[in-house]
């Protein structure tokens, strides 16, 4: 599944990023050492944290793309260097777990959430 | 080693024989917005030199961690890097409070992070626990008042 499909169902509003990359697994916490050390390459990554530091760490992990749950919204600076950095970061009304239900009821049944190079 | 961009390892060691592109740069205390800036332009030197994704992933996880934790605790310092064909050394020193525990410092949960850094994200106590995972080899030298040395070596 790449992104653009992943916004589509899930009805993401766009904030940043124009790549459309292929998404693996799926990852949640706002502790950013913690993301640095679960968050897996290709991950959709969903956290409430929407300053530079997200981007930071969403570039080092190499996550697919950052979704912000609850309507949350990013600085401009931040969207800038997401931008910059062309990484893809949306915004939902949705909470992260019913992100993490629908993200799972998008994969078939039979085929496990592979991550991309791990 | 080489890439479209011209960028290449050159024999900057004098006599090893090793090839070692060296890069250096200041990091300053608590600046968050430019704060990674250092990782960053790593990752991208790595990237041209056409370095294996798990390889560089691993590196701008340690090198982030290091440097973040020199913005928030160290009160700044200077990032040396080292890349050769088998790996890459990165060399953190600040002078800023120094840890009092270095095995204390070293466990998963512990952080002296203030309320402010945790809010901000930063403070499970899990930075250096995960230079320890990502590295090959770590060596963390601090003296109280004086500062600290944090010296990461990462083999392709
Ligand atoms: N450069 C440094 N100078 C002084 N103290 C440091 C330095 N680096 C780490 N420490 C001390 O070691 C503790 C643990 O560091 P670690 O990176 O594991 O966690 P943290 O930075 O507190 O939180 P996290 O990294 O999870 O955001 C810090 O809270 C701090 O007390
Ligand atoms: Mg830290």
């Amino acid at each position: 599944m790449t992104i653009t499909t992943l916004a589509e169902k899930l009805n993401l509003i766009k904030l940043s990023g124009e790549t459309d990359k292929e998404v693996a697994s799926c990852y949640i916490s706002d502790l950013l050492s913690r993301v640095l050390g679960g968050c897996q390459a290709g991950d959709i990554w969903i956290t409430v944290q929407s300053s530079l530091n997200m981007v930071a760490v969403a570039v080092m992990t190499e996550a697919s793309c950052v979704i912000l749950p609850e309507g949350l919204a990013a600085p401009d600076n931040v969207i800038e260097k997401a931008n910059e950095e062309d990484l893809a970061v949306f915004s939902s009304k949705e909470s992260a777990y019913s992100l993490a239900i629908k993200i799972s009821e998008l994969y078939p049944k039979s085929q496990p959430l592979n991550h991309l190079y791990t | 080693m080489h890439n479209s961009e011209g960028l290449k390892l050159e024999n900057k060691n004098d006599n090893s024989g090793v090839e070692v592109l060296k890069q250096r740069y200041e990091v300053s205390a608590d600046d968050f917005a430019s704060a990674g800036a250092a990782s960053a332009a790593v990752k991208k030197t790595l990237k041209q030199l056409g370095f294996s994704p798990d390889f560089i992933r691993r590196t701008s996880i340690a090198m982030y961690e290091g440097e973040i934790n020199m913005v928030i605790h160290g009160g700044g310092g200077v990032a040396e890097v080292g890349i050769s064909e088998n790996q890459v050394t990165i060399t953190l020193t600040d002078e800023g409070p120094g840890i009092a525990d270095i095995n204390l410092a070293m466990k998963e949960g512990f952080s002296t992070a203030s309320d402010t850094v945790r809010e901000m994200g930063f403070g499970a106590g899990m930075g250096l626990p995960n230079i320890k995972k990502q590295s090959d080899n770590l060596s963390l030298i601090s003296e109280v008042g004086k500062g600290t040395t944090l010296v990461i070596t990462i083999a392709t």
